[in-house]
């Protein structure tokens, strides 16, 4: 054994000495068993006596080594020569060596061992050492980078091969300045240390440039000198290639969002996000750090963006930094890349629910367009084979979208990007009846665009500026009729939007991120109906339950705005091992309208303005325990302005203020393997100030709404994640939230409506070879909350039942199952890419209830059930 | 219960599935088997609340129609009470839900009579100054939120009604449109809303007559065997008619009309009625807080005790009547498969809260 480890030691140096041990030799000094050979543990070269080395000898030394029962050298002896100068190398280096004691009978003891001394000439090596080498990969597809230029201050260059490697030889030791660049990629400069003597190997990562691909190296001058301050301690970035292979989302990236943790499953047809028990309006959406309105289209069928625009969606479900507020849940941050700069590319692909294109293509050497469109026909082909059930349950849109992108390069490490972006959905469904009172009309409209404007300079000390001024317009209209009940409300506004960024490293272990949150919104709203329609989150009422016949209408406008500076520090700590993210955002917000009670006779419109001020500290820790072990935790506070829809002074309250919330968070991460990993996260949100019909028999004037409720939502989440490597990636997330609701002090804890206890869901997806790719999704989900109904009256004037209703909340709707299959088949001619795919939904054929409903007087009851086997084909074409 | 899918083959890559599916429930409102309440008539149909006390003063008549499987009840003790307890707007009930609760509670004025056919004074609370209107109605504090009005304007006082059925509760929400002033018009528009508005009537069902014999109106309950004699299985179609109402105000049609009062047309107004028709009414518009003219939708409820109804329910929207000034509604019945004497009810309705109805005796042979 010594001799093999003494074979290792050498192996890295110049000369090998080839040692042995004889074990059968070993010659115990006492009587007993040898139960334990003495083991060599510190080896000590012999010095090549250099006559014996010009002469170009080598031999063999023999050796009686006498070891003490401490392992330690008491004698050495030559048993056979070689020379006298080997012989003496050889006897003043065994005296150095150190043993592990020999044990006989289980005790330490003395022992003279034979050793074998080797004295072997190697080819010494020519030219100098490689010291300093690594590979470049893909920081998505993991795949190795050929031909990129890594650059060592003071050294030289080297090219990456075609396994991505590079290496550099006798690098002086001390820091390196090392600098990565290529077409098609950002430059980027990192800084190693290299010990005295050592060998240095790394391995980076680096992603792709989407703004300016295919340009020379002379253009890319930036460099990242200043990161990113990871904004969001806890949040799960999806990427673009990996979302289009979800299985049950038919290509459409931003519809993964669905399907990540925390996230609950969406009702059947609502698209709503539900994100850690927060209410689908309180999780925000942003393009490009503009704030939509909606992110999917009706019935959440596709999102409202088109994939092909999307770089990357991330979804932070809480916790997140103080870049971004208004909101007491989640936040979704869409971003959207650059034009391509390489020549004319496109795609053009359809399916049963729609169709759609893209164009992208350089206008000049500094300027790039992309535009795209789709226009959905889900609606027409409905008409042709579905029973007339359709339009009483599912709500099938009619929509489209278009998005334009400019970019134009202003000069080095400066641009200026035009994003265009609009959104339509209609909808019209008319359930005819015999009876005046059951025919049901409704049409619906949802619209809005949006134009930003984001102009980007970094500078040559690594800082770096964003200004993004926005504007567009949203509208929203809901005209329905129930019986002789006309129902409508429209809410038309204007929104202006301006934020601006700079971001340093203000020291070398401290980023800071500031800027400047504008937002503003007028709007013009009108309703008519009754004040119980359209249902709020907390009213008790029932699937299919007709609405009351009392009626009123109100038209008011309002504006809303918001000026909010904000900072973020990333202060890195212990060898960039803990990051401490503190950071603060002053929010003022102003809101105001022109009714502040209803019309009454000739009394004029009275105004109001209100202004309420939030200060919401924001702190994030992430601690990189060891390479592949992480903890995080954050904790922040975060406001919310009232809904327009809700400041009407006949079916709200132009009173009501910001509500608040409270996020707690901590977690962890670990690294299996670069490619596989499992987050764990637990939270605590408690919201306060939140908005809740009055409960009081006469409510007060204006005061149809009151700001008395609370919620609490708590609970963990799991991740197991596996990146896309070798054509697999897939998922494994578990969600357990609770998400409760107190409408009014003094009243129970209630279930929230959206409240899903479990959300779990695995996503797979390998490809096969020879353009064949399958994927699979598995989704569990408890049932919402539901009101029993234990007994019923029926109304003489209106010739209906009305259900009176057992503890809100108390009962749930089954829970929801269903598996869902992809298979695609991707074929390429040249330069053109084809893939047709097969998407079917369901394929269990499981009927998942989606609500109940019941029959006309309460007295038996079933459910809606979801979607059958639904087998969706699509094709794509792509240049 | 028959679970109903929508699937029907694997037309076109399964489009059709994106029908959602629901449920068939095999009961029928329209099929009456146990003893029902299936109307309640108050008249007048519209009254306003004042003070009992008042010289002229009239009580309110209510009429509950009950079934059963044998025909028309007339002797069933209905535990009669108005509810004076409004409802929050948190409540999406058309009545709060208090006032099922308890058979007596403070909010709760019981009648002094059981029945079928009682009389009742509406609420009227002299001390605290409590009524209708503004219990239910526009005529709140000045800090309080006015209800809202129903899509014709009107207001409704609840009347809820009780029959025990030995522990067993048949629980009913009758209503009263109660007659009250305005919400937020200034005091011309008002005038002219005063001047132009008639107290609803009842509507009255005028004739049912059956396919088979378009010129015979059959015979109420009361008058016996309605005369019509179907086979077994056999489907007949139903036509029920109610009166047409002049379209046009005129002096000397029999109808006081808006603008028209004892001194312009005493001949109609001297002893004052409405249309049993869908009668012209005038509403106040709460967009544009004008008077504008409306029209009454009819509604009709059919009921039968043996045998299929078509649809349990017809009738003219308010856009029917004003554009082809319908008086009538159809239905067909599908005769029992046995031979036996079954009944017919129909049950007229119309948008401001009036009612009226016939039953028929039917012989399947």
């Amino acid at each position: 054994m010594a001799g093999v480890l003494a074979l290792s030691i050498c192996a890295n140096q110049g000369v090998v000495l080839a040692q042995s041990t004889s074990g059968p030799n070993e010659t115990p000094t006492r009587q007993g068993k040898l139960t334990k050979p003495p083991k060599l543990v510190q080896f000590v070269e012999a010095p090549y006596p250099e006559s014996e080395k010009l002469a170009g000898k080598m031999a063999s030394v023999i050796l009686q080594i006498a070891i003490n029962d401490k392992g330690v050298v008491d004698d050495v002896a030559v048993v056979q020569s070689a020379s006298p100068a080997f012989d003496l190398a050889a006897l003043e280096a065994a005296k150095k060596f150190v043993f592990e004691p020999a044990e006989i009978d289980n005790r330490p003891s003395p022992v003279k061992i034979t050793y074998k001394y080797d004295f072997v000439l190697k080819e010494e090596p020519v030219g100098p050492i490689i010291n300093f080498e690594g590979v470049i990969r893909d920081r998505a597809t993991k795949k190795a980078i050929e031909g990129l230029k890594v650059a060592v201050e003071g050294v030289g260059e080297a090219i990456t091969d075609d396994e991505g490697h590079f290496e550099f030889e006798e690098v002086p030791d001390g820091k390196l300045t090392v600098t990565i660049s290529g077409p098609g990629f950002t430059t980027i400069t990192t800084e190693e240390n290299l010990e005295e003597g050592k060998h240095l190997e790394v391995r980076y990562t680096v992603t792709p440039k989407e703004d300016k691909p295919g340009e020379s190296d002379s253009d890319e001058e930036v460099v990242i000198v200043a990161p990113r301050i990871k904004k969001e301690v806890i949040s799960t970035e999806i990427k673009v290639e990996e979302g289009k292979r979800v299985p049950g989302t038919q290509g459409d990236t931003l519809k993964v969002v669905q399907n990540l943790p925390g996230v609950a499953r969406a009702a059947f047809g609502s698209g709503q996000l539900v994100v850690w028990g927060a209410a689908p309006q309180d999780t925000r959406v942003y393009v490009d750090g503009v704030r939509v309105p909606l992110l999917y289209h009706g019935g959440g069928l596709r999102s409202t963006i088109n994939s092909d625009m999307v770089r990357a969606i991330d979804l932070a479900p809480g916790g997140y930094g103080s870049e971004f507020g208004r909101g007491l849940g989640g936040l979704v941050t869409v971003e959207t890349r650059s034009p391509r700069a390489d020549g004319f590319h496109g795609y053009v692909a359809a399916d049963i629910i729609d169709a759609s294109a893209m164009l992208e293509m350089p206008v000049s050497g500094s300027t790039r367009v992309a535009v795209a469109g789709r226009q959905s026909y889900l609606d027409r082909d409905l008409k042709l084979f579905t029973s007339k059930d359709v339009g009483d349950f599912v709500p099938i849109p009619t929509y489209y979208d278009a998005q334009l992108k400019i970019e134009h390069d202003l000069g080095q490490n400066e641009s200026l990007q035009i994003f265009g972006l609009l959104s339509n959905d209609d909808l019209v469904r008319t359930v005819t009846n015999p009876d005046p009172a059951q025919t049901k009309r409704e049409e619906t409209h949802a619209s809005f665009n949006r134009l930003i404007a984001r102009y980007r300079r970094q500078f040559d000390d690594g800082s770096s500026v964003t200004l993004t001024p926005s504007i567009g317009t949203d509208h929203q209209s809901t005209v329905a009729r129930f019986g002789g009940s006309p129902t409508s409300l429209d809410n038309k506004g204007t929104a202006y939007g301006l934020r601006a960024t700079y971001r340093s490293k203000i020291a070398p272990s401290i980023s800071v991120l500031a800027g400047l949150d504008i937002e503003a919104q007028t709007a013009s709203l009108s309703r008519q109906g009754s004040v119980t329609l359209p249902a709020r989150e907390g009213d008790i009422h029932v699937f299919g339950q007709q609405p009351g016949d009392q009626t009123n209408v109100d038209a008011w406008t309002t504006t809303m705005a918001s000026l909010a500076p904000y900072a973020q520090l990333d202060i890195a700590l212990f060898g960039d091992k803990l990051h401490v993210i503190p950071g603060v955002r002053l929010e003022p917000y102003l809101t105001g309208g022109n009714r502040l009670v209803p019309v009454a006779a000739d009394r004029p419109s009275t105004g109001f303005m209100n202004q309420d001020t939030a200060v919401d500290p924001r702190l994030a820790i992430r601690w990189q325990a060891t390479p592949r072990a992480s903890m995080k935790a954050a904790f922040g506070i975060y406001h919310q302005a009232p809904l327009a829809e809700d400041l009407s002074s006949v079916f709200g309250n132009p009173m009501l203020g910001i509500s608040s919330a409270r996020h707690a968070l901590a977690g962890g991460t670990v690294k299996f393997t670069d490619l596989l990993s499992l987050e764990l996260v637990g939270f605590y949100s408690k919201s306060n100030d939140l908005v809740s019909r009055s409960a009081l028999t006469t409510p007060g004037l204006a005061q149809a709404l009151l700001q008395e409720g609370e919620g609490r939502a708590y609970g963990g989440q799991l991740l197991l994640r596996h990146e896309l490597s070798k054509g697999f990636f897939g998922w494994a997330s578990y969600s357990l939230i609770r998400s409760e609701r107190k409408d009014h002090p003094g009243r129970e804890w209630r279930l929230f409506d959206f409240d899903q206890t479990h959300v779990a869901t695995v996503v797979a997806s390998y490809e096969l070879g020879l353009g064949f790719e399958v994927g699979a999704r598995f989704r569990y989900a408890s049932g919402f909350p539901r009101t029993s109904v234990p007994a019923a009256f029926t109304s003489l004037r209106r010739d209906l039942d009305e259900p009176f209703f057992g503890k809100q909340n108390a009962v749930r709707i089954p829970d929801f199952v269903q598996a869902d299959v992809r298979v695609a088949k991707r074929f390429t001619f040249g330069t053109t890419k084809a893939e047709v795919y097969l998407d079917v939904q369901n394929v269990t054929n499981r009927r998942n209830p989606e609500d109940i409903i019941y029959n006309y007087n309460y007295s038996q009851q079933g459910y809606i059930t979801g979607l059958p086997i639904l087998p969706v084909v699509g094709a794509r074409i792509e240049w | 219960m028959v679970i109903r899918t929508t699937s029907t083959g694997l037309a076109v890559v399964l489009l059709v599935t994106l029908a959602a599916c629901k449920p068939e429930f095999d009961e029928r409102t329209s099929l009456v088997r146990d003893e029902r309440i299936l109307a309640v008539r108050s008249a007048p149909a519209e009254a306003q609340p004042l003070d009992p006390a008042l010289p002229g003063y009239v009580p309110l008549a209510y009429t509950a129609l009950v079934a059963d499987k044998d025909g028309t009840k007339s002797n069933v003790p209905i535990e009669w009470a108005y509810c004076t307890l409004p409802k929050p707007v948190s409540e999406l009930n058309d009545v709060n839900q208090l006032c099922f609760s308890s058979r007596t509670a403070p909010y709760l004025k019981p009648f002094a009579m059981t029945g079928t056919s009682v009389s009742a004074d509406l609420p009227w609370d002299t001390t605290q100054g409590e009524n209708g209107c503004n219990q239910f109605g526009p005529d709140v504090p000045a800090t309080g939120r006015p209800a809202d009005p129903d899509s014709t304007g009107g207001y409704y006082q609840p009347v809820r009604l009780i029959v025990d059925r030995g522990g067993r509760f048949d629980l009913e929400l009758a209503e009263t449109r109660i007659k009250c002033n305005l919400p937020g018009a200034t005091p011309s528009v008002f005038g002219e809303y005063e001047n132009r508005y008639r107290l609803n009537q009842n509507p009255e069902l005028d004739t049912l007559v059956a396919s088979s014999d378009p010129t015979l109106a059959l015979k109420t309950e009361e008058e016996g065997d309605s005369g019509l004699v179907v086979g077994v299985g056999a489907a007949v179609s139903l036509t029920a008619s109610w009166a047409a109402c002049p379209t046009t105000p005129e002096c000397g049609n029999g109808f006081c009309e808006e603008r028209e009062d004892k001194t312009a047309c005493p001949a109609d107004c001297t002893t004052p009625k409405g249309c049993t028709g869908s009668e012209p009414y005038v509403h106040f518009d709460l967009t544009t807080r004008t008077v504008v003219p409306r029209r009454e939708a009819m509604r009709l409820s059919w009921y039968t005790t043996a045998g299929t109804l078509r649809d349990d329910r017809t009738g003219s929207t308010e856009e029917d009547v004003v554009a082809r000034n319908s008086s009538s509604s159809e239905n067909v019945w599908s005769a029992p498969t046995t031979p036996q004497t079954a009944t017919l009810w129909v049950v007229l309705r119309d948008s401001r809260g009036g009612s009226s109805w016939k039953a028929y005796r039917v012989t399947v042979q």
